[in-house]
């Protein structure tokens, strides 16, 4: 920016000097041609001969005198006239010669002029009339003639002296002038050169810029990689050759697995790192005429143009596969990341840019959920998941305001008493025309398009006046526990307040509610605080799925969690004597030493129900007392509980 | 009046033929000579010269301009007849005028000169006669602010004042 406008300056200087110089040759030459303009030419030239002629015609002025005087006749007054008159009119030639004066000794010439004219006024009378031009009067003319004759001599000769040296001054003066104006223009030229220089360099200079633009606007930063704006450009390239060449191309779409959890527990710097070397072993596993790209994130894409055979691009990606087997070197530490590829091909998959794109990427999901550390290739029947999975998010949207979600409800049941207390709302889609769908397939759309947190809304409030009519019929501690989506801890997910007024517009407890989470939500700190909030309302916190994940200790000891629930992927192995009945029963001590409840899902046999007893297991929940029922058959239910136990 | 209007130019033109063909053409100057025009010519008037009197430069078409010149500060009005119409007048045959001045000063022009430019022999300034003493009373000008090809040396030079006698070689 500085130096720009520093040469802005230097432009605008030159500019201006080169004004100036191109004023001052046109000055000169303007006046070099006035010096040789050809009337002051003329007159220059003619100032001896003027001054000859005068002297000329003094001396033919004299002869004729003289022969007047000698032929004793009286003078021809008309001969006399005329000569009088052409002396005249030299002398007036003479004097209206602008130069003279400039070329003569001008007081000498004005002297000679005061005398011609002196004489001419003094003799006029006489040539004029012609009379009194006695003898004596023509020997005193004559003698006053022959002074003016020295004296024209004098000045004919200076004259003739003068014009040589004057001719010379002229000619060092007009070559004094083509020196100053030939410097002139070679300064001219020199800056012209300078200015020219100063625009080229500045030409260059923007056109760098436009390519390091370019460059920027074409290339990933991190990488050096294509970004998806090359990307597509390339792509639709390798298309267009191998329409042309009738030929085949694949794009393959690579995803890093689970690269959040590096960026989120190593940071990005890390992460960065990770990506760097990506990028170099995906250079290094395919051909130098295939374009990799980064298309943001932990997205790759590569294109592999040019294929005779499909199972090239198989090979390659298991290349990447196996390049990746190599631990990545990341802030001193070694770790082993895996990515997950998907494959489609031009043309038999798709022709246009955006079709193969979104193929690829189903893929790739699909090798994610076939276990992540391999490739996959697109298919017919992926395009119409994908189809239907748009149909499905469309129908979602509509659900809510048509009623179709459901909720049910499964008894949790007090191990000692056998009483049910609690239970936890399980809610269903009752689609119109494909029949119920498990929340399974239906609540990571919801995710995905954040309905989850309507969905999520709809459902507490379900929940909380089930709750509020069991306390009144059944019991009055009645709780139950609604799942809740990370999502909905999101810092846009649940309006805190807006439950706070519902519990109280309905006239509960907080403890009438209680929120199922996953305990990879402790890890993060943004939930945190949601968290906690929602246990300022009262509401109790339980951790589904426990010890499936980190399991870790200090995280329990740090937000005050209420229960925990065993996963019922222990429970359902659990036999006397079992590994699992140890990691059941080590759970459940440390739960209570930690001064929380155990919940064990999943209880389906007497034996299960035993065992857990047995270890001090506090409730249990499972087919084995009752599936997820709706609220009508609940209340059925929990009036034969209060039967039996009255009749107990 | 229409009729008259139409006669006048049909009667200058007969008076032009008269003037031409008449026999006055070969006579000599009534007025005093005042320029002299001798050398391959083949109409005479005195001997074998043709002299014009002042009279006779006058009855000629006369043109005029106005022109600035190396001699005088200011731009003045020249009138008098066109050097080639005088020539024609003369029958003039040659190819070169020496023109010779009242102080005998002698220059050669080119006839082509006469036929190129609208060069006049001057017999008045600003309307007045020129008297010897203001270069006349005749005086050759080329017409030097409109031919500015005129303005050099050699023109100046061809430019002769004082003029009394035009030898056609």
């Amino acid at each position: 920016m500085q130096a720009t406008r520093s040469t802005k300056y230097w432009l605008i200087l030159i500019s201006v000097s080169l004004l100036l110089v191109f004023s001052v040759v046109i000055y000169i030459q303007y006046h070099q041609s006035r010096l040789l303009n050809s009337t002051i030419q003329y007159n220059e030239s003619n100032v001896s001969w003027n001054v000859f002629q005068v002297e000329a015609e003094a001396l033919r002025l004299g002869n004729h005198l003289y022969d007047t005087l000698n032929a004793g006749t009286p003078p021809d007054p008309e001969q006399l006239q005329l000569r009088y008159d052409i002396f005249y009119s030299r002398v007036e030639v003479l004097k209206n010669n602008p130069t003279a004066p400039l070329l003569l000794d001008e007081k000498n010439y004005r002297a000679m002029l005061d005398s011609l004219y002196r004489f001419l006024d003094h003799i006029g009378p006489y040539f004029e009339s012609g009379d009194g031009l006695d003898a004596d009067t023509l020997r005193s003319i004559l003698g006053q003639l022959r002074p003016i004759q020295r004296q024209l001599h004098d000045l004919s000769l200076d004259s003739v002296q003068r014009s040589g040296r004057h001719a010379e001054l002229r000619a060092a003066e007009v070559e004094r002038q083509i020196r100053i104006s030939t410097g002139l223009i070679v300064f001219q030229l020199l800056l012209t050169l300078l200015f020219f220089s100063i625009v080229i360099r500045q030409i260059r200079q923007l056109q760098t810029s436009r390519s390091q633009f370019s460059n920027l606007a074409n290339f990933d930063p991190l990488t050096g990689l294509p970004n998806r704006r090359l990307f597509r450009d390339r792509l639709e390239q390798e298309i267009r050759k191998a329409q042309r060449a009738d030929g085949r191309l694949a794009l393959l779409f690579l995803d890093l697995d689970h690269f959040k959890d590096i960026n989120d527990t190593q940071g990005h710097d890390v992460g960065d790192i990770l990506l760097k070397d990506a990028a170099q072993r995906l250079i290094r596993c395919v051909r130098s005429s295939d374009t990799v790209a980064r298309l943001g994130g932990d997205e790759f894409t590569i294109i592999l143009g040019g294929l005779d055979r499909t199972d090239t691009a198989a090979r390659i990606s298991q290349q990447i596969l196996d390049s990746f087997g190599e631990p990545f070197q990341l802030a001193g530490r070694k770790d082993y990341i895996s990515a997950s590829i998907g494959i489609t091909f031009y043309p038999d998959d798709a022709l246009d840019v955006n079709a193969l794109l979104k193929n690829a990427d189903q893929a790739m999901y699909v090798a994610k959920a076939q276990g992540r550390n391999r490739f996959h290739y697109f298919t017919a029947s992926m395009q119409e998941a994908a189809q239907a999975r748009v149909e499905l998010i469309n129908d979602l949207r509509n659900a809510l305001c048509r009623n179709q979600f459901h909720l049910l409800y499964q008894p949790i049941v007090d191990c000692a008493s056998g009483a049910v207390i609690k239970a936890e709302a399980l809610i269903r889609w009752h689609h119109p025309e494909r029949g119920l769908i498990s929340p399974v397939d239906f609540i990571p759309l919801a995710e995905e398009t954040g309905l989850i947190i309507d969905i999520g809304n709809w459902l507490f409030r379900e929940a909380a006046k089930q709750a509020r009519a069991w306390r009144q019929s059944h019991h009055p501690d009645f709780q139950i526990s609604i799942n809740t989506s990370p999502v909905q801890l999101q810092p846009e997910g649940i309006d805190v307040q807006a439950w706070g007024e519902l519990l109280n517009s309905l006239d509960l407890p907080g403890n009438s509610i209680a929120i199922e989470i996953t305990e990879g939500l402790l890890m993060d700190n943004g939930f945190a605080t949601r968290l906690m909030e929602i246990q300022e309302l009262g509401i109790e916190v339980s951790l589904d799925d426990f010890g499936t994940g980190y399991s870790s200790m200090s995280y329990l000891k740090k937000f005050d969690i209420d229960y925990l629930k065993i996963d019922k992927s222990f429970v359902r192995n659990l036999k006397a004597g079992s590994s699992d009945l140890a990691l059941c029963e080590a759970m459940i001590v440390m739960a209570h030493k930690l001064d929380l409840k155990v919940i064990a899902e999943g209880i389906e046999t007497l034996e299960q129900q035993w065992l857990l007893n047995s270890t001090g297991c506090d409730y249990g929940q499972g087919y084995f007392f009752a599936r997820p029922i709706p609220p009508a058959e609940f209340d059925h239910y929990l009036t034969k509980l209060d039967g039996q136990a009255l009749v107990t | 009046m229409p009729v008259s209007r139409c006669l006048t130019p049909a009667l200058g033109f007969a008076a032009m033929m008269l003037a031409s063909t008449g026999s006055n053409a070969t006579e000599p100057p009534s007025g005093d000579p005042v320029l002299t025009v001798s050398g391959r010519i083949s109409e005479f008037n005195v001997d074998n010269h043709f002299v014009f009197d002042m009279a006779m430069l006058e009855a000629m078409p006369q043109h005029s301009f106005v022109t600035n010149t190396p001699w005088h500060p200011e731009a003045h009005e020249f009138s008098g007849p066109l050097l080639r119409e005088v020539l024609a007048r003369v029958g003039a045959e040659g190819e070169n005028i020496q023109a010779i001045a009242l102080n005998d000063y002698k220059v050669d022009i080119p006839v082509e000169d006469a036929r190129r430019f609208n060069m006049i022999v001057a017999r008045l300034m600003d309307g007045a006669p020129m008297s010897v003493r203001n270069k006349g009373p005749l005086f050759i000008l080329y017409p030097f602010d409109n031919e500015s090809e005129t303005q050099s040396q050699i023109y100046y030079n061809r430019a002769i004042w004082q003029l009394k006698a035009l030898n056609i070689e």
